[in-house]
C-alpha cells in the first residue's frame, strides 16, 4: 500500500512538472548580455592599446626591471658586508622576531577570513 | 542566444526558485558561452551544453553556503535522524491536482508552489523530474547521501502534491 502510494506520487508530480512550459526568460537578460560583451571588447587587452602606447609600456616595463635587478645587487652587496659584520646573535634574533611576525599575521589573517566569511 | 534563453532562464529558475539570482546565472552562462563561441556555433549539443553550466552555475550558487547547509543538515540528524528515517506516505494521491483550471494559471500555481519548496528539497526535486538526472547523480552533484537525496525528493513530491491540492 505505501510502495504503491510512493509510486502513484511520483507519477502525478512527473506529469504535473512534464506539462509546464518554459519560463519566459526576461527581456533585460538579453539586453544585459550584449552589453556585457560589448563593455568586454570595449575594454579590450594589450594587443587593442594604441602602438604608441604600447611600445612605451613595454620600455616602461625593461627600465624597472633593470632598475629593481641594479637595486637587488646593490643591496645583496650591502648584506653580505653587514653579515660579515654583526654579531649572529643579532642575525638570529632578526629571523626570529620576523618568523614571529609572520606567524601573529597569519593567525591574525586566518582569523578574520574566519570571523568574517566562513561564519557570516 | 534567442532559441536558448528560455530554457536556460527556466532551469536556473527553478533550482534557484529566485528570478533575480536566476537571471544572474544565465548572463554568466551566456557569457561563458560567448567565450566558446567558436566550438558552439552550428553544434548540434550547444543547447545541453548551455543546460549543463546553467546547472552547475545554479548548484554553485546556491551551495556556495554548503558548510551551514551542511551543519544545519547534520543537528536536524542528531536531534531525531529524521533523514534517513523511512517516511510513511499516506497522502492519497489524486489522479490530476488543479482540475479545470486555465493552463496559463496552473502553471503559475505549479511554479509559485515549487518555488516555495524549502531548497534541499526543490533542487533534488527539480534534478530528478526536470533535469532528468538519477537518485546517484543527483547525491554526486550535491555531496549527498543517496538516502538523504531519496527523503528529500520524496517529502517535496509530498509537499509539492498538498500544496497543489489546497490550491
Amino acid at each position: 500500500m505505501m510502495e504503491s502510494n510512493d509510486r502513484k506520487l511520483e507519477r502525478l508530480i512527473g506529469r504535473t512538472l512534464a506539462e509546464l512550459p518554459p519560463r519566459k526568460a526576461p527581456r533585460s537578460l538579453q539586453v544585459n548580455v550584449l552589453n556585457e560583451i560589448e563593455r568586454r571588447a570595449a575594454r579590450g587587452g594589450f594587443m587593442h592599446w594604441p602602438l604608441l602606447g604600447r611600445v612605451a609600456f613595454v620600455v616602461l616595463c625593461l627600465g624597472l626591471a633593470k632598475l629593481s635587478l641594479e637595486a637587488t645587487a646593490w643591496s645583496a652587496s650591502h648584506v653580505h658586508h653587514a653579515l660579515h659584520v654583526m654579531p649572529f646573535n643579532w642575525i638570529a634574533g632578526a629571523l626570529g622576531f620576523a618568523g614571529i611576525l609572520y606567524a601573529a599575521l597569519f593567525g591574525l589573517g586566518a582569523l578574520a577570513y574566519r570571523a568574517l566569511s566562513i561564519e557570516r | 542566444m534567442r532559441a536558448y534563453q528560455d530554457m536556460v532562464f527556466s532551469t536556473a529558475a527553478r533550482l534557484t526558485g529566485n528570478d533575480q539570482q536566476a537571471e544572474d546565472i544565465a548572463q554568466q552562462t551566456f557569457l561563458k558561452a560567448f567565450e566558446s563561441f567558436e566550438q558552439l556555433r552550428g553544434s548540434p549539443t550547444a543547447g545541453g551544453w548551455l543546460k549543463t553550466v546553467a546547472r552547475r552555475a545554479a548548484i554553485n550558487h546556491l551551495y556556495r553556503y554548503r558548510n551551514r547547509w551542511r551543519l544545519f543538515s547534520e543537528l536536524a540528524h542528531v536531534n531525531g535522524g529524521e533523514d534517513d528515517d523511512p517516511i510513511e506516505v499516506n497522502f492519497e494521491a489524486p489522479d490530476d491536482v488543479l482540475g479545470e483550471i486555465d493552463s496559463a494559471e496552473r502553471a503559475a500555481l505549479i511554479e509559485r508552489a515549487l518555488a516555495q519548496l524549502p531548497q534541499h528539497q526543490r533542487v533534488p526535486l527539480v534534478l530528478y523530474h526536470f533535469e532528468e538526472l538519477s537518485y546517484t547523480q543527483i547525491a554526486e552533484q550535491l555531496g549527498a547521501s543517496l538516502s538523504k537525496v531519496k527523503t528529500d525528493i520524496l517529502r517535496g513530491r509530498l509537499a509539492l502534491a498538498q500544496s497543489l491540492v489546497l490550491s
